[in-house]
């Protein structure tokens, strides 16, 4: 399905449920996801939903923030990665998910949306390697 | 957890609600069953030319006809398809395996051989219906198309991926047409796919046999819905036919295909909807009949280099009744080609052959693809055609005529002589060349009338002998220079000597 049609389906759902009553969402779900069923649509659902998440995020000035670490990380990390993350993309909120990954073997790696910080010690060695090769 | 999340979760339900109940969306039960066809209801996501199967394990495709219910031709034994029968869609477009295997071949409208000559193995599949490439995949016809008909490559050009109809009574010549245009495209770069649409199987074995024995059948597919099969498999030949030579046009290749014929199409679908009782309109045709050719004829081309500079040129044919050209299937066909060459029982049984009424044939693209040489001959040999046919009129009044008037009417008889050529033997395009330079020069006024066609045989070996330059200019340059015409002359001159 065109990239274009997909965000239009997830600007519908966005503008049927946003800050409507429980009911109201409720109707418009059904009629939503009867809508993709005729259509034959219910096979793009999952970008559907990528979209309408990301369009969510947009509206209501949410960042969505995807953490990876060897371990879990400390609540003060947390709060001063938070404020960091609000203030350089001025946001009204910082959400963040948490994944642990050996691979990294050390360091951080931050995925916001399609951008990817990582400072993690597996992509040192990584660029590290490059370098040598050259 | 916030409101996002619990939206998405909400939807998902909804949706897992709607996906339970998928598989019933797509299956419909067989409501009537005719010859080769059957009417279902369900089915409400079908698309047109979808691909569904029985229970038998029968395949039949969807033609989308109504809201309530659908039309669906089986291919295949229908037999033993019976009313309450479940009918499952596939969700695909009828597909034919396409590939360089089927050269040579004689094969049914899903590409399985009929010719007993074993397996064909293809190597990619093509859907029967797709939509024309768009404008800026083609480019104008500019390249010609040599028929090997002297009438028609000199006087009605056709040029690569253009839309020339044959149109005519039945017997008036024109599936001869179409066989000597293959036949002539030997050594041209082109594949051939020549589509039979209702027509006898010793016919088709004759035809067969005859563009083997010229070599033909090394560059041709043959496509075939007999006049024994059902109507379905009428209605899907061209369609098949179309997505072969679409499978060598994509490789960049030129090729020809010959419906032949277009009628007998209109008449299979015909059939086919008024079984189905849609309602009938002109001539009971259904409604979309226009539709049925336009789309068919479109998926002629060509493309521009960019897009790999194949191209698909179509020769359409149709069966008049009492050469009236004013109903319903040839008015349509007409308004979608690019020009049509007329055929006449008239000139037929006058010995005029090939029938084709030159004045009244148009090409309204292939003149910009004709080679220049030939370009240069054709002119006054129209012109020559024209005058002959107003005197021709007026002599049979007057009987005093002036010396101009006779020569002129003596130069048209000549012109008509020339023009006549008979079947299976196409002539190439220098050779015409050579003729028509020698007539249109008055070279051959003083050939008596009935000699002309043994003069013509005679000049064309005796120029390749003794006038090799003009016939290599022809070849390389398409146009001869001034020492190769005087080389011509001098050699025409010589064989009028050695002829008397
Ligand atoms: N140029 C020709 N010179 C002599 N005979 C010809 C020529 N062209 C066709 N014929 C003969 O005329 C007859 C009819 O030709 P053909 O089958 O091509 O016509 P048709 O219009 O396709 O007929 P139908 O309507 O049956 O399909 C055949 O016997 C054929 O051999
Ligand atoms: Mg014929």
């Amino acid at each position: 399905m065109a990239a274009s049609r997909t965000k239009e389906l997830a600007h519908v759902l966005f503008e049927t449920t946003d800050g409507k009553t429980e009911a109201e969402e409720k109707k418009a779900l059904k009629q939503f996801a009867a809508y993709l069923a005729k259509k034959g649509l219910l096979k793009d659902q999952d970008k559907i939903i990528d979209a309408y998440r990301q369009l969510y995020n947009e509206k209501h000035g949410i960042v969505e923030a995807l953490v990876t670490l060897t371990e879990r990380m400390h609540e003060t990390t947390k709060l001063e990665l938070r404020e960091a993350l609000k203030k350089k993309y001025k946001a009204h909120e910082v959400h963040i998910l948490e994944k642990v990954d050996q691979r990294l073997i050390g360091g951080i790696k931050i995925q916001i949306g399609d951008t990817v910080y990582d400072s993690s010690l597996q992509n040192s060695l990584k660029q590290l390697q490059a370098q040598l090769l050259k | 957890m916030t409101t996002k999340n619990l939206i998405i979760e909400n939807l998902k339900k909804e949706i897992a609600h709607f996906e339970k109940g998928a598989s019933s969306e797509h299956v419909g039960i067989v409501t009537e069953v005719f010859d080769g066809i059957v009417r279902a209801s369900g089915l409400s996501t079908i698309k047109s030319s979808e691909m569904v199967t029985f229970p038998g394990g029968q395949t039949g495709v969807a033609l989308n006809l109504d809201e309530s219910s659908v039309g669906i031709i089986v291919l295949g034994d229908y037999s033993k398809i019976k009313e309450g029968d479940e009918v499952k869609a596939t969700g695909k477009i009828l597909e034919i395996g396409v590939g360089d295997a089927m050269l040579g071949r004689t094969v049914d409208v899903l590409g399985n051989p009929i010719d007993g000559n074993g397996k064909i193995v293809t190597t990619k599949t093509y859907p029967i219906e797709r939509v024309a490439s768009g404008v800026i995949t083609r480019q104008g016809v500019d390249q010609p198309m040599q028929t090997g008909v002297k009438a028609i490559d000199a006087l009605v050009p056709i040029g690569r991926g253009q839309r020339e109809l044959i149109i005519g009574d039945r017997q008036t010549g024109k599936t001869a047409i179409a066989i000597d245009t293959i036949l002539n495209q030997k050594g041209q770069n082109m594949k051939c796919v020549y589509v039979s649409i209702g027509q006898k199987d010793s016919k088709l074995r004759k035809l067969e046999t005859r563009l083997r024995e010229g070599g033909a059948m090394d560059y041709t597919v043959i496509v075939s819905a007999g006049a024994s099969d059902p109507a379905a498999l009428a209605y899907i030949a061209p369609y098949a036919g179309v997505s072969i030579a679409e499978y060598f046009m994509d490789k960049g290749e030129d090729v020809l295909i010959v419906y032949d014929d277009l009628s007998k199409h209109a008449v299979a679908y015909r059939e086919i909807s008024l079984l189905l009782r849609r309602p009938p309109g002109r001539e009971a045709y259904p409604g979309d009949v226009f539709y049925l050719h336009s789309r068919l004829l479109e998926r002629a081309c060509r493309k521009n280099q960019d897009y790999g500079g194949g191209s698909i040129t179509a020769l359409p044919i149709i069966e008049t009744q009492a050469g009236d050209i004013s109903a319903y299937i040839p008015t349509n066909v007409i308004s979608i080609t690019d020009g049509q060459i007329f055929l006449e029982t008239d000139l037929f049984y006058k010995g005029i052959r090939p029938a084709i009424n030159v004045g009244n044939s148009v090409s309204r693209v292939g003149g910009s693809a004709q080679i220049k040489g030939m370009k240069k001959v054709a002119g006054t040999l129209k012109l020559d055609l024209a005058q002959f046919r107003e005197l021709e009129a007026f002599s049979q009044f007057g009987s005093d005529l002036d010396e101009s008037t006779k020569a002129q009417l003596e130069r048209g008889k000549r012109a008509v002589e020339l023009l006549k050529q008979p079947q299976y033997s196409p002539v190439l395009v220098e050779h015409q060349i050579v003729s028509l330079y020698a007539l249109t020069k008055g070279y051959l006024d003083s050939i008596p009338v009935v000699k002309i066609s043994e003069f013509e045989a005679g000049l064309i070996e005796y120029a390749e002998q003794n006038a090799k330059s003009f016939m290599k200019q022809i070849r390389e340059k398409k146009m001869w220079e001034d020492d190769g015409e005087a080389e011509l002359k001098q050699a025409i001159e010589d064989f009028k000597k050695v002829f008397a």
